[in-house]
């Protein structure tokens, strides 16, 4: 499938800022079963920018704005072919223990900020495993259980809360689908890691078709678990669905902070107000326009 | 740009500018006390020169051509040349990136000679070959900016820096010597217009638009209003406030029309109608005005307004 798309972060800040150092992860990745066709990336105010790939192959966009401005925008548009990629059909649960497997997959078997676990976890993604032998069917198993026990709802959480919260909360957004699948399969043994991306559905629970070609949404994330013998098998909590055409990688890392999209500082009196908006569609984009930002004063 | 880097260039520019003027106005002072002859003692000289050079309240103590080997050579004198081209070289340094080599280079050289050489005897035994060299030393940096330097704001903030200082020399220099002849007698001698006109090396240019006739109305407006002449106040001003345009980018900023202001009303007072004091007055006028507008280009873009944090985002 041939997926266009358009990514633009508009931020507002209320008195002028300078010396703003950025750095964008917005590029799908070229390889993992996707082909890029075209990349670019505009930038207002107009200042040169320096790419370099991080160590987890992601491409990474930099960028300063070292004079004083009030407004930025960020403006990243791609192309993409994708393809549905294949199933494991099983991969030996025993195969988890081997030393080849953990040597290569240790840094997806470590605790990190967003995917920590505690004893409650632990036990919860070890009753997910059903005495299961297989590292697919385990998968599958602690998926279904992260999807009955929290809900999608949208602005749910902030960037950064941890596993343990969301399982209290019982609610989140896709990253936090993401997080706790993580953290659940790496408790028990099984390496994963968290993929940042774009998903072509309008609504990001529901992978089935869209009512319209050309569609906003934000940006996902989803799961790679690395099945033995057999490799990186990408899966979707939040849609409890697998990996398939709709899905267009932008990079993965050990969790959110490895691959996030756009992250920053700047010198300033003023806190920045932001709008973000994924445009995609299976041909042209029409849409060109800049998301509105509502400063706070406004909204009184 | 950085601000710090907009800082230290504009800095540069009134540093070398500066020294320019300094060395020259030292120059005709030296000359100016041989021929002042009796009427006026060293002394008296003396202290107008530290006047001119804002350096009236640095308790400088006047004893004969010593302020003037003070004022080149020593290095405890922050208004002397060796200090002045001694700070000038500091920002250089500190923003080395923003200036071509030949003009890193021109300070440089200039600033270890100075350093280098025993200056104290070299001021004393032969001031006018050291001044000499300072002062072309100067307009070889400047030289070096006007040919090689790209037009973008390190260039526009290297300029306002020096047209400022530039204006600000020439009104000053001009008030006290108002001051004095007001004080002397109406009609001052043809010498003491031409040390006034060599002192912001408009000698020449004078002579050329107004032949020998040496009217202080005319050597007022001249150096005050005259366009054309690069050393003018109004000159000077109207450099200023059209790099100020082109650095507010499409703006328009404070700064921008305090120049524009200050310039309009050097360029259209009618000095005749002032009378002494009222010429006095106006010639304060303009000087605390340029004093206010350095300021103002400090405070708009080199100093944050309130206290300034490191925010952090994440967004996704």
């Amino acid at each position: 499938m041939q997926i266009s798309l358009r990514y633009v972060t508009h931020f507002v800040y209320s008195t002028p800022v300078w010396e703003s150092h950025n750095s964008l992860r917005a590029c799908p990745v070229d390889g993992d079963g996707q082909r890029l066709l075209d990349y670019q990336l505009r930038i207002a105010p107009d200042v040169p920018v320096y790419t370099y790939t991080d160590s987890w192959g992601t491409r990474v966009d930099t960028f300063d704005v070292p004079q004083a401005h009030s407004e930025l925008v960020v403006t990243a548009t791609a192309s993409v072919e994708t393809t549905a990629p294949a199933l494991p059909i099983s991969g030996p649960f025993s195969g988890t223990a081997d030393i080849g497997y953990i040597e290569d997959h240790w840094l997806f078997l470590q605790p990190t900020r967003h995917t920590r676990w505690s004893e409650q976890l632990t036990s919860a993604a070890k009753e997910a495993m059903y005495a299961s032998t297989d590292v697919v069917e385990i998968a599958l198993g602690i998926q279904r259980v992260v999807g009955d026990t929290i809900e999608y709802r949208p602005g749910a959480t902030e960037i950064g809360i941890d596993p343990e919260r969301i399982w209290e909360e019982r609610a989140g957004v896709c990253q936090d689908f993401a997080h706790l699948t993580v953290g659940l399969l790496r408790s028990v043994g099984i390496a994963a890691r968290y993929v940042s991306g774009y998903f072509y559905a309008s609504d990001p629970t529901n992978a089935g078709a869209s009512e319209t070609d050309e569609i906003r949404v934000a940006t996902h994330a989803w799961v790679e678990v690395a099945v033995p013998e057999w490799g990186w098998w990408a899966i979707d909590p939040t849609n409890a669905s697998p990996v398939g055409e709709r899905h267009v990688k932008i990079g993965h890392g050990r969790d959110y902070d490895d691959v996030t999209p756009l992250r920053g500082v700047y010198y300033g009196q003023s806190d920045h107000h932001l709008a973000a908006e994924v445009t995609m569609s299976t041909t042209r984009i029409v849409n060109e326009s800049v998301p509105g930002v509502v400063l706070a004063a406004e909204q009184q | 740009m950085l601000s710090r880097h907009a800082e230290n260039l504009f800095w540069i520019g009134r540093y070398i500018e500066r020294a320019e003027d300094t060395s020259r106005l030292l120059d005709v002072t030296y000359h100016g006390v041989l021929e002042a002859g009796s009427e006026r003692s060293v002394d008296e000289v003396w202290s107008e020169a530290l006047e001119m050079l804002m350096l009236e309240d640095e308790g400088i103590e006047v004893v004969g051509h010593h302020v003037g080997e003070r004022l080149i050579a020593d290095r405890t004198e922050p208004g002397s040349l060796v200090s002045t081209v001694a700070r000038a070289r500091e920002n250089a340094l500190a923003s080395r990136e923003w200036l071509s080599s030949e003009v890193f280079e021109a300070i440089n050289s200039l600033h270890i000679s100075l350093a280098t050489t025993d200056l104290a005897h070299a001021a004393r035994d032969r001031p006018y070959e050291v001044l000499r060299n300072i002062k072309t030393s100067c307009q070889a940096i400047n030289g070096s900016v006007d040919s090689a330097m790209p037009r973008g704001e390190g260039y526009r903030f290297f300029m306002v820096g020096q047209q400022t200082e530039r204006a600000l020399i020439t009104s000053r220099v001009l008030r006290v010597w108002h001051r004095r002849l007001g004080q002397v007698a109406s009609h001052a001698a043809f010498s003491e217009w031409v040390l006034l006109l060599r002192t912001v090396s408009a000698y020449e240019a004078y002579l050329r638009v107004h032949r020998a006739s040496m009217e202080e109305s005319q050597v007022l407006s001249f150096l005050v209003q005259y366009p054309e002449f690069p050393r003018s106040v109004n000159h000077c001003l109207g450099r200023v406030e059209s790099l100020l345009v082109e650095l507010a980018a499409g703006d328009d900023t404070r700064v921008r029309r305090q120049a524009g202001l200050l310039r309009s009303t050097v360029e259209y007072t009618e000095l005749g109608s002032l009378g002494r004091g009222g010429l006095g007055d106006f010639l304060a006028t303009i000087e605390s005005g340029l004093l206010d507008l350095a300021e103002s280009v400090e405070q708009t873009y080199f100093r944050p307004t309130g206290p300034v944090y490191l925010h952090s985002y994440e967004a996704f």
